[in-house]
């Protein structure tokens, strides 16, 4: 229900601040070139610099019909479009184009994006054209296929047609932007995930994905749990549906299977309630995010290493309380509160407060 | 005699020296301060040169606006008809009425700027024409006319492009009863 991308990132920009907003996508055969460049110089701009550029062939056949668009010609088009958008983006000299779709006659904005590049995306289903594309106009990539079995397998070999492409026009894709797009739903527990959003997979998959876009391969479940148990966890499962854990799993063989890549991106759904999927997403960003990007491993080696020095840090403590000890006052306002020194000194091991008074008094 | 009402019109024409950024977010504020005081609606343009008038599309500054306001109507002052297909002009304001909880105004026309309708090979002695027949068109796609007819698609079999033929909703048959 969104027909305007920037319209609604445009408002979104009134309500973030650092979170950075991309078209996903503008379809480029519905629209005048022109029109598309500027309406992202003004997001860049309205949103301070946080504006990124996806675009695609357009996606739904419904939506070509009423316009009026020929399906056979969008990817040219979109192919077409792209290079016009590049170069009005860049802040070309004037330049004339004449195409069988759109004129442009001597052409320039008279602003250019707030950023000095922004981020450009092109649209990837199964075809390599969106790949292809990426190569030839050096942009990045959001691969929407992922969210089908064939689409997943396709990744390794995805990206080559990328590189093929790029070496083709003098451009070395980056897989820093190559973003894949997943499906997941995150709960405590896989229970509780399943129980949370099986219903709503169910009526999502059924009245949309097979009752109204009819897509190629997929058929309605007969029951739920037959639902979850194809979404989640069979073989080509390309949904993750249980603990943050799980799909830490995912992501680390997801990046295994493509050879790495740059941007995971969670596709938004109403499988659940609101309120767990607000839920699944608090529990991607708190632990799935940190463990993935390896943002605790110093935590843990910093507590293994107390633990494996534990014997030497409670000798440290005990000279530091021998020293205190030395102090008769000091020493007698210690026995009067043991309890409280031992908590103060750190819970590796309690000081002995009387070995350190025998130390104390020894020396003198 | 009902009272009158106010309005602001930002087309916007703002001397060029200053932060593009800082513009939008003035601009931004100047709305914010309108609603606030009490102004009935808000009005902005769409122009793509000059250098004078930023605001390229008036739904995406409108749809930020609706953020930052609460009573105020937000109105396209106005969307040039003829640079647009009016399916896509139709579904923005349709986005924009329920993005800002039904405040939004449809003011349309013919593109005001030359040099706007000359980059995008638009010959401007149809410009008037366009926006007549577009409007008529809006006009019946916001009023929910249904569609009559089935998807008149129809794959060649000696070729692999598609016969096209107009129908349904997004057809440009002549204004009726304007």
């Amino acid at each position: 229900m969104i027909a305007s991308p920037e319209m609604f990132l445009a408002a979104a920009g009134e309500r973030t601040h650092t979170i950075r907003l991309g078209t996903g996508v503008v379809s480029l055969p519905y629209h005048h070139p022109f029109i598309v460049a500027q309406r992202m110089v003004q997001l860049d701009h309205m949103t301070g610099g946080r504006a990124m550029f996806g675009s695609g062939p357009g996606a739904l056949p419904s939506d070509a019909y009423v316009l009026g668009i020929d399906p056979v010609t969008q990817r040219d088009r979109q192919d077409e479009a792209l290079g016009v958008i590049q170069r009005l983006l860049a802040g070309e000299e004037r330049f004339s184009y004449q195409s069988d779709w759109f004129t442009l006659n001597d052409a320039r904005l008279h602003l250019l994006p707030l950023q000095e590049r922004m981020e450009y995306a092109v649209a990837s289903m199964v075809s390599p054209s969106g790949m292809t594309l990426a190569g030839k106009y050096d942009t990045g990539v959001l691969s929407i296929g992922s969210m089908s079995s064939e689409g997943l397998n396709a990744l390794p070999t995805q990206w080559s047609f990328a590189e093929e492409a790029g070496l083709k026009h003098g451009n070395v894709v980056d897989r820093k932007n190559w973003r894949i797009v997943l499906q997941w739903h995150i709960a405590e527990t896989r229970e509780e995930a399943i129980a949370q959003c099986k219903d709503g997979l169910f009526h999502w998959h059924n009245e949309y994905s097979v009752g109204t876009l009819q897509r190629p391969g997929v058929s309605a479940f007969k029951t739920p749990n037959e639902g979850v148990e194809k979404m989640a966890f069979s073989d080509g499962a390309t949904a993750v549906i249980g603990t943050p854990d799980d799909l830490v799993a995912r992501l680390r063989s997801l990046i295994e299977l493509t050879g790495g890549y740059g941007v995971t991106i969670g596709f938004v759904h109403d499988w659940a309630n609101r309120e767990n999927t607000m839920r699944s997403w608090d529990l991607v960003m708190r632990y799935v995010v940190p463990e993935l990007n390896g943002m605790l491993d110093a935590y843990r080696e910093s507590r293994a290493h107390v633990v494996a020095h534990r014997d030497s840090f409670a000798q440290a403590q005990q000279g530091i309380l021998n020293k205190i000890m030395e102090n008769p006052r000091a020493a007698e306002a210690l026995k009067k509160t043991k309890v409280g020194v031992s908590a103060a000194l750190g819970p590796h091991a309690g000081p002995d407060l009387a070995a350190a008074s025998d130390t104390a008094n020894a020396k003198k | 005699m009902a009272r009158m009402k106010f309005g602001a019109f930002l087309a916007p024409h703002h001397p060029i020296g200053e932060h593009p950024r800082l513009q939008f977010r003035s601009d931004l504020d100047l709305v914010e301060k309108l609603d606030k005081l009490g102004f009935d609606e808000f009005w902005c343009g769409e122009h793509h040169s000059t250098g004078w008038e930023v605001i390229a599309s008036p739904e995406m500054f409108l749809a930020a606006a609706g953020e930052r306001t609460h009573t105020i109507r937000l109105g396209t002052g106005v969307v040039s008809l003829p640079y647009h297909h009016p399916f896509i002009v139709a579904q923005r304001m349709v986005q924009l009425d329920h993005m800002t909880g039904g405040r939004a105004m449809f003011g349309s026309g013919p593109g005001a700027l030359p040099s706007d309708a000359y980059v995008l090979g638009i010959d401007p002695v149809t410009q008037r024409d366009r926006q007549d027949e577009a409007l008529g068109v809006i006009q019946r796609l916001l009023a929910g006319e249904g569609c009559n007819s089935a998807p008149t698609w129809i794959w060649s079999r000696s070729s692999t492009s598609l016969a096209l033929m107009s129908s349904g909703a997004a057809s440009t048959t002549p204004l009726a009863g304007r």
